[in-house]
Parts: C-alpha cells; sequence; structure tokens
C-alpha cells in the first residue's frame, strides 16, 4: 500500500472514529472527553494532510513545526473555549 | 528585450517558500486562509460559549452522518489529486485521477446543496439564530472555496506543468484540510 494510500485509509478511519465519539442525531452532550477526542481526531487529519497530501514532508521541519504549532494552539483554544464554557456562559447569563 | 538581471533572479527568490511545493503565491494565500478560518472557529467556540442551549439545541438539527459523509467524499477527492500528482512525477497517466477528485469535488457540493435545501425546508436559515448564522458563513464560505478549488483543478488539468498541478493540488488541500477542522466543530462538538 502506497503512503498516499495508507494516508486515505487513515483520514477515512479517523472520520469514523469521529462520528461514534460525536454520535451525530443524540441530543446530549458529547462530553469535554468526547470533544477532546473528535478534537484531536481532527487535529491528527489535518496534519497527515499537510505532511502527505501537500507534502510537507519534502519542504523541510521548519514548515511542518509552524503548521503542527498553528493547529495544535488553535485546537488547544477551542478545546479551552469548550471547558470554560459553563463558567462563560454563567458569567454572561 | 532587456536581459535578465540581477534584481530579476533576486525577485523569484521567495526564501523558504520556495521550498514549498508549487507556487509561492499559493502558499501565501493559503497561509491566509488558514488565519481567517482559524479565527471564525474560535469565534463560533465563543459564540457557543456566550450561548450554548442555543448552539446544543440548534446542532442537532444538522445532519451529521451526511457532514461525515461528505468529510470521506473530500477526503478521497484530496487523495486522488495527491495521486494525480504523483503521477504527473513519474510521469504515467495523471488526467483520469484529476478528473475523478474533480468528480468527487462536485459529489461534495452535491449533497451540501442537498444539506442547505433540507434546512431551509425546515425553516433554518441565517436569520434563525447566531449558530444557524455561523452555519451559513462557515459552510457556505467553505464551499464558495470548493467552488474557486474545482475551477483551479480544471485549469491545471489543463495546463498540466508539473508546478501547476502542485499549485492546484496545494489549494484544493487547504480546502480539504480546513474541512476536516470545521465538521467536528460544526457538526459534532456539544
Amino acid at each position: 500500500m502506497s503512503v498516499l494510500t495508507r494516508t486515505w485509509a487513515i483520514l477515512i478511519a479517523l472520520t469514523t472514529v469521529s462520528l461514534l465519539a460525536g454520535r451525530p442525531g443524540d441530543q446530549g452532550s458529547i462530553g469535554l472527553l468526547g470533544s477532546g477526542l473528535v478534537l484531536m481526531a481532527a487535529n491528527f487529519k489535518a496534519d497527515q494532510i499537510l505532511t502527505h497530501f501537500l507534502g510537507l514532508q519534502r519542504a523541510g521541519p521548519g514548515w511542518r513545526v509552524m503548521f503542527r504549532v498553528m493547529l495544535t494552539l488553535l485546537g488547544a483554544t477551542i478545546f479551552t473555549i469548550y471547558a470554560i464554557t459553563p463558567m462563560i456562559a454563567a458569567a454572561f447569563r | 528585450m532587456l536581459p535578465e538581471t540581477d534584481s530579476d533572479t533576486e525577485a523569484a527568490d521567495w526564501g523558504p517558500l520556495s521550498s514549498l511545493p508549487g507556487n509561492p503565491m499559493m502558499w501565501i494565500l493559503i497561509l491566509g486562509e488558514m488565519v481567517v478560518f482559524g479565527a471564525l472557529f474560535v469565534g463560533f467556540a465563543v459564540a457557543r460559549a456566550l450561548n450554548p442551549a442555543v448552539f446544543d439545541a440548534s446542532q442537532t438539527h444538522l445532519d451529521g452522518l451526511l457532514g461525515g459523509l461528505n468529510t470521506m467524499v473530500l477526503v478521497t477527492s484530496g487523495w486522488l489529486v495527491a495521486i494525480a500528482v504523483q503521477r504527473k512525477v513519474s510521469n504515467s497517466g495523471h488526467r483520469a485521477a484529476m478528473l475523478g477528485a474533480m468528480a468527487f469535488g462536485g459529489l461534495f457540493l452535491t449533497i451540501k446543496v442537498v444539506e442547505y435545501a433540507d434546512k431551509i425546508g425546515q425553516g433554518f436559515t441565517p436569520e434563525t439564530n447566531m449558530f444557524f448564522q455561523l452555519y451559513y458563513l462557515m459552510t457556505g464560505f467553505h464551499a464558495l472555496h470548493v467552488v474557486m478549488g474545482l475551477i483551479i483543478l480544471g485549469i491545471v488539468t489543463w495546463r498540466d506543468s508539473l508546478e501547476n498541478m502542485e499549485t492546484g493540488a496545494a489549494f484544493w488541500h487547504m480546502i480539504d484540510l480546513i474541512w476536516v477542522l470545521l465538521y467536528p466543530l460544526v457538526y459534532l462538538m456539544r
């Protein structure tokens, strides 16, 4: 199996994991653990696309580090906002 | 015609951007788009934090399975574009993979239109509430990029130098990358 096809299979598998963790159609919250899992899967998928589809592995380590830092910061920011949502909602009620 | 000068050669040097595949101008666009969408994602999370009940109740009206299917469709399209570039490098037939990628891109847009028609049919429009305003803004802005991406893929399939194909592929993968981040945020996290 080529690297590109293996990457595609990983992306499909991670989308399935997101669907299972996100439980679309259910009414209740997926919780912080579920949100964290879904975010981590999305972040890993984005990293796979950058590295193997976009070809950043050939562009030198600096670019990969920069994009990884950007993705990690974005994911961490969103997760933090979701984690403190009850506090923010209470403060603005 | 003037001879090429040293300053022309220097102007063509893009510094660190030169090591990236495709045209460096496309990478400037990609970095800009990632910042814009990143700001939209954080804005969405903040808006939800201010009114989680409305956001969570509204999200139940979205079809998360259809969104997941669309993720798989776009990922498959990105895979075919990457295959096409790889085949171009090895001088084997690449057009079929590019046309397949465009077909999957078209399928993504078709599913999006079906989804919009369903939501509008149920009475959910951008005026409904902040959730639907952001839903239409973010997914609509992304869909507009898919349309632009399909046009670019069409052009680079016609004018298929390696640099053109890598440039078009870079834009398409950026669209793919944005969607894999947008999908869980809008459709799944609650």
